[in-house]
């Protein structure tokens, strides 16, 4: 199992290379470096990070080609690469819709679609026009997103229940043996008794739950919690403390990671055991120098 | 006194872009300017961000960013990821893109510098920590902020060329990158200082940076080469700028009509001394920081030196600076 975490939330950029460096010279295998609506851009922080880091793979991302042409993915990745070796991975994805909307981006959900499809196949061929070794995952959530990752080299989904994780590999079929399967929750560890009362993990969990597409939402019962804590947000523009009541401790519980040391070892174990390669962890985890200490703690203890 | 500056592009390997930034402190360089030949080569954020982390002292800019193929948002982000990466040697150099460049990403821009003008003003509220709503012919932002701590003011150079985006620099920018014959960058900068003045600022307020083609023969470079890059220089130059100069008019015709026809190597043979003095700064170490100083006496701040990097342009850069070292007695 390939562990990874992702950085470069809010943090300065000398916050996420000292971070970086724990991950690297604590064992993880990744660190996943996040762009919009992450402040700082991401390609430019992955050339730092890069710098200071030797063992560990870098993934840019989550990219979104809607803001970024499929030749600009390309370029990044290729000058990356070139000028800091063969360790960097993308993760691309249509990212926060209403984080999009602020920059003038609408589209609808079937051009997302399609400009998805679109950017895997360009930024694949690029690639490998390129003869660049680069792994292109997509993140997901719903069965369409799921199906158009079938084309890239893997996919990370947004939950961590493992029955919503076990349907996503039924979504999936049969896939090629080095396919990457994993998962990418908010995460945070240490006490927890009740997830609710944890804002900054409720809060990225319930950012999560709300992109939730209908299928998936209908699939597992959630859409009338759902539609509720979208209409208040719509209301407040913000993921206050009432939309995380809408959601509820049940529907928070499946798309964040909140617990000890030794729960997250045990459900990483139990994500394994139903065949998945690889889980990143979040935010809320790697916003804190503690949180990633903790997480290389997890792994090589 | 002027600066000695080196420009690179992304369309350079690796190898030469890292000479430059791994020597540039060393040399005495005031800054590296890194030109975006759009979608050809390194990345240009990634490389700018490269060469600030590869340099200590000098000055890194971008030279220059057509603001109307990136996303406003994006623009906001690079420009303070870049500027935190340099810790305030990062300086944000944008212009609204060539005609050609916008045609190809099917951008048509009716108001160019309303467009630039707009952008600037949006990029230094969201720096200054607003929540911005703006909008242009080109983008459009709601409720938009970048979320950071404190009040960012990054340098904004502008390379620009028209005299309505002269006096926006003069305006609005804390410097000019300007490129093009003699004549045409006197011309440009008493418009920049005169526009400067208009908005109580002072000249030396807005800084003059010049970058034309330096091509120095005397390490390698063929002559022919240098020939070949002013006969492209010349197609590309716009009328009004070529009816400025006191050239032969019918040999410019004539190379541009056959750069158009058959290519600039062809185009070369027409281009004699004197217009590869105008459009260049070409020849001996001598005779090309003899023309660094006639730029600082029409008010240049800051040259910059290549591309085109031919023959042993590592030794020829080192030498120039080493000349313009040797006259100011700090050799």
């Amino acid at each position: 199992m390939k562990w990874g975490i992702a950085l470069n939330v809010r943090d300065t950029i000398s916050k996420t290379v000292d971070k970086s460096v724990i991950v690297d010279r604590g064992g993880l295998d990744q660190i996943w470096v996040t762009d919009f609506p992450a402040l700082r851009y991401a390609p430019a922080v992955t050339a730092a990070v890069a710098e200071r880091t030797s063992e560990c793979r870098i993934g840019v991302g989550l990219i979104s080609p809607l803001l970024y042409s499929s030749s600009h993915i390309v370029q990044f990745m290729t000058t990356l690469i070139k000028s800091h070796g063969e360790r960097f991975d993308l993760l691309l994805g249509p990212g926060d819709r209403h984080a999009l909307e602020s920059t003038g981006i609408v589209v609808s959900p079937r051009e997302i679609l399609d400009r998805m499809k679109q950017a895997l196949a360009e930024i694949k061929e690029g690639l490998s026009e390129a003869d660049l070794e680069a792994q292109v995952l997509v993140g997901a959530q719903g069965p369409k997103m799921i199906e158009i990752s079938l084309k890239a080299d893997g996919v990370l989904l947004n939950y961590t229940d493992l029955e919503m994780a076990k349907w996503a590999t039924n979504q999936l079929g049969d896939t090629m043996t080095d396919f990457q399967i994993g998962l990418f929750p908010p995460a945070f560890i240490g006490t927890c008794e009740k997830f609710s009362d944890n804002l900054s993990i409720s809060h990225s969990a319930a950012m999560v739950a709300l992109g939730l597409g209908k299928v998936a939402a209908n699939q597992f019962g959630m859409s009338e919690s759902l539609g509720e804590a979208r209409s208040l947000l719509k209301k407040r523009r913000k993921i206050d403390a009432d939309v995380i009541a809408a959601l509820g401790e049940d529907i928070l519980k499946r798309f964040g990671f909140c617990g000890s040391v030794g729960q997250l070892q045990e459900y990483v174990r139990k994500l394994e055991g139903i065949g998945y390669t690889n889980v990143v962890f979040g935010p809320p985890i790697g916003l804190s120098r503690k949180g990633v200490e903790n997480l290389v703690l997890a792994r090589t203890q | 006194m002027y600066s000695v500056s080196i420009g690179i592009t992304t369309h350079m390997g690796i190898s030469a872009t890292d000479w430059i930034s791994k020597n540039a402190d060393s040399l005495g360089a005031r800054s590296i300017w890194v030109g975006e030949d759009i979608a050809l080569g390194q990345e240009t954020f990634v490389l700018t961000a490269n060469t600030l982390l590869q340099t200590k002292k000098v000055r890194v800019g971008t030279g220059i960013i057509p603001v109307t193929v990136h996303n406003i948002g994006t623009l906001a982000r690079v420009g303070l990821t870049l500027s935190e990466m340099g810790n305030g040697r990062f300086v944000y150099g944008l212009g609204i893109g060539g005609m050609q460049d916008l045609e190809r990403y099917g951008i048509n821009v009716r108001k160019p510098v309303t467009e630039l003008r707009t952008t600037i003003k949006t990029l230094n509220r969201l720096w200054a920590g607003e929540t911005v709503d703006a909008e242009s012919e080109v983008f459009s932002i709601t409720n938009f902020s970048l979320g950071h701590e404190g009040h960012l003011k990054i340098p904004i150079f502008l390379g620009v060329r028209g005299p309505q985006m002269l006096k926006l620099t003069g305006e609005a920018a804390e410097g000019v990158i300007l490129s093009g014959p003699f004549d045409y960058l006197k011309n440009a900068i008493k418009i920049v200082d005169a526009a400067a003045k208009e908005s109580g600022r002072g000249k030396k307020s807005v800084e003059k940076v010049i970058w034309v083609p330096t091509i120095p023969t005397f390490k390698g470079i063929k002559e022919k080469l240098a020939k070949r890059v002013v006969a492209l220089v010349i197609a590309d130059t716009p009328d009004a700028v070529i009816d400025m100069l006191s050239v032969d008019i019918e040999r410019v015709e004539k190379i541009r009509k056959t750069v158009a026809a058959s290519g600039p190597k062809d185009g070369a043979e027409f281009v004699d001394d004197e217009l590869l003095d105008v459009f260049s700064i070409s020849g001996s170490r001598e005779h090309m920081v003899d023309r660094f100083e006639l730029l600082e006496k029409i008010g240049a701040t800051e040259v910059v030196i290549g591309p085109p990097f031919d023959g042993d342009w590592r030794e020829a850069t080192s030498e120039i600076f080493e000349e313009v070292r040797t006259r100011r007695g700090q050799a």
